[in-house]
């Protein structure tokens, strides 16, 4: 008698219902996330006299942001952050903390993975010079310079856009691939360092000095980590180039 | 591996045999009793209530100083800053120039740094009492999706492995010449890039045979799993969150409908 293999056997069940992330996605934000969790630990360095610590997880935040996406910078990025203030000994941080890095992932990795082209740097360009024009205004004042104050703004913004954008031709195609990637990063860190700004000097309630104190840390660290993010995002796709099919 | 500790101890206090849910409910509760509470003593007794928890864990007295050595140095902080940023109130103790030291001013930056004390030292009891994997299985039984409580799971288990792999980095480039420990700090954190790409590639390489395995193993074949142990609240857990409920409201009852000045 032939055996017929196929008549037989049940149907075979499908490998993954819904409802559950794949196993490549498990795996890959576990160990991202403890990769953010070991970076803050592992260049942990108390900076007194601040609750001071200065770490470069910040790095590994935009890292996962930029190369993964918003998703993978916001779960990564909180809950490693708060994991490492969790265990470092920080855990009443650790709720501010999953929100601010979160926020910072969340924004990084979207920004960050914007096609930048000419319409971007435009757009960039065209605004700072708006936000420059009326900032100056509103400091100084269109008195100060003998002038009528339209025609003050409007000298202004063309100065100041103008000469971005004339930068910018000049460094040649490579800064539109750089904008996003650097808007990303600064408007992300600049959610971060205001959510834990206002987050210990309203919710925590520490005093407006520590909170303030806190200020130029944060920025130093987002700095420092952007831009070794964005370095450890280009060079670790250089050197492990199936990266971008995980 | 500068400042990384694992708090949990083991022990067999009445605290480590909690369900880890309640103790996860608590902390959150005695935290809202530490932001609501404004008034010095009754954060004095909240901080009183704290420190006989954390009394009674029973945790080795070198992890708990070395926590409380450093929560000390944010409390003296928080009181030395305050009253430069608040100058309201009499009696005006010191001025100098626009600083205004005023009494008032004073106290309650001392109440704010008790506020801060209760609120890390509650998490400190959780810390100590419950281990990692308790903390990922309650909170799935809180609710959180299972993929993502496996994910912390294995956050939690790769994490002194890749502190290890730092370091091993660290020593491996040191011995290639490369300097950590010199320079300002913007040349110290261009030169932690030689660490990070290594670490970074070596678990992107991890995470791919983790999912190899994850999937050989049937991850994810059935939707309605079931657990090898199980967390059930028993009696005691049961009297433990009344209780703790009762000291958050309490309190609560008498500030905002009888008016006390807690």
């Amino acid at each position: 008698m032939a055996i017929n293999p196929g008549t037989e056997q049940t149907p075979p069940r499908p490998p993954k219902p819904a409802g559950f992330v794949s196993p490549r996605t498990v795996a890959l934000y576990g160990i991202l996330a403890a990769l953010t969790t070991a970076i803050t630990c592992a260049s942990y360095t108390p900076f007194s006299p601040t609750k001071g610590y200065f770490n470069l997880g910040e790095s590994m935040v935009f890292f996962s942001a930029l190369v993964f996406g918003w998703r993978a910078g916001a779960i990564c990025g909180g809950i490693g952050s708060a994991a490492a203030d969790i265990l470092l000994g920080w855990g009443m941080f650790a709720p501010l903390t999953l929100v601010a890095k979160g926020a910072e992932g969340l924004i990084a990795g979207t920004i960050g993975r914007m096609k930048g082209g000419w319409a971007m740097s435009a757009t960039i360009a065209l605004l700072a010079g708006l936000l420059v024009a009326m900032g100056l205004s509103y400091l100084t004042g269109a008195e100060a310079y003998g002038m009528d104050e339209l025609l003050f703004l409007i000298m202004v913004f063309l100065a100041v856009s103008a000469t971005l954008l004339l930068v910018m031709y000049l460094l040649g195609e490579k800064v539109h691939k750089a904008t996003p990637i650097v808007l990303g990063i600064a408007i992300g860190g600049t959610v971060m360092v205001i959510t834990y700004f206002l987050g210990e000097w309203l919710v925590l309630d520490v005093g407006l000095g520590k909170a303030l104190l806190e200020v130029p840390i944060n920025v130093l660290q987002v700095t420092l980590g952007g831009t070794i993010g964005a370095l450890l995002s280009y060079y670790v796709k250089k050197s492990y180039p199936r990266i971008t099919r995980m | 591996m500068a400042g990384f500790i694992d708090l949990y101890t083991e022990g067999d206090t009445f605290l480590h045999r909690m369900d880890p849910r309640v103790k996860i409910a608590s902390v959150l509760l005695l935290s809202a009793l530490g932001l609501m509470l404004s008034n010095l003593y009754s954060l004095l007794i909240l901080m009183g209530f704290i420190f006989l928890l954390l009394f009674l864990t029973r945790a080795s007295l070198g992890k708990t100083s070395l926590a409380l050595k450093a929560l000390l140095r944010v409390m003296m902080l928080i009181v030395a800053l305050w009253p430069i940023f608040d100058p309201s109130g009499t009696p005006v103790i010191a001025s100098l120039g626009p600083v205004t030291i005023t009494e008032p001013a004073i106290w309650r930056g001392v109440t704010s740094a008790v506020r801060v004390g209760c609120l890390a030292t509650v998490w400190y009891i959780l810390m100590l009492t419950t281990s990692q994997r308790d903390m990922v299985r309650a909170l799935v039984k809180l609710g959180l999706r299972f993929d993502f409580g496996l994910a912390l799971s294995i956050s939690l288990r790769f994490l002194p492995t890749f502190v290890l792999t730092i370091e091993s980095i660290k020593d491996a480039q040191r011995a290639r010449g490369l300097e950590l420990d010199r320079g300002g700090i913007l040349k110290r954190a261009r030169n932690y890039v030689a660490v990070l790409v290594p670490t970074i590639v070596s678990a992107l390489r991890t995470a791919e045979t983790l999912s190899l395995a994850l999937q050989s193993r049937a991850y994810g074949a059935r939707a309605d799993r079931t657990y090898l142990r199980d967390l059930s609240m028993r009696r005691s857990d049961a009297v433990a969150i009344a209780a703790v409920v009762t000291i958050l409201v309490v309190p609560a009852v008498m500030k905002y409908m009888l008016g006390y000045e807690l």
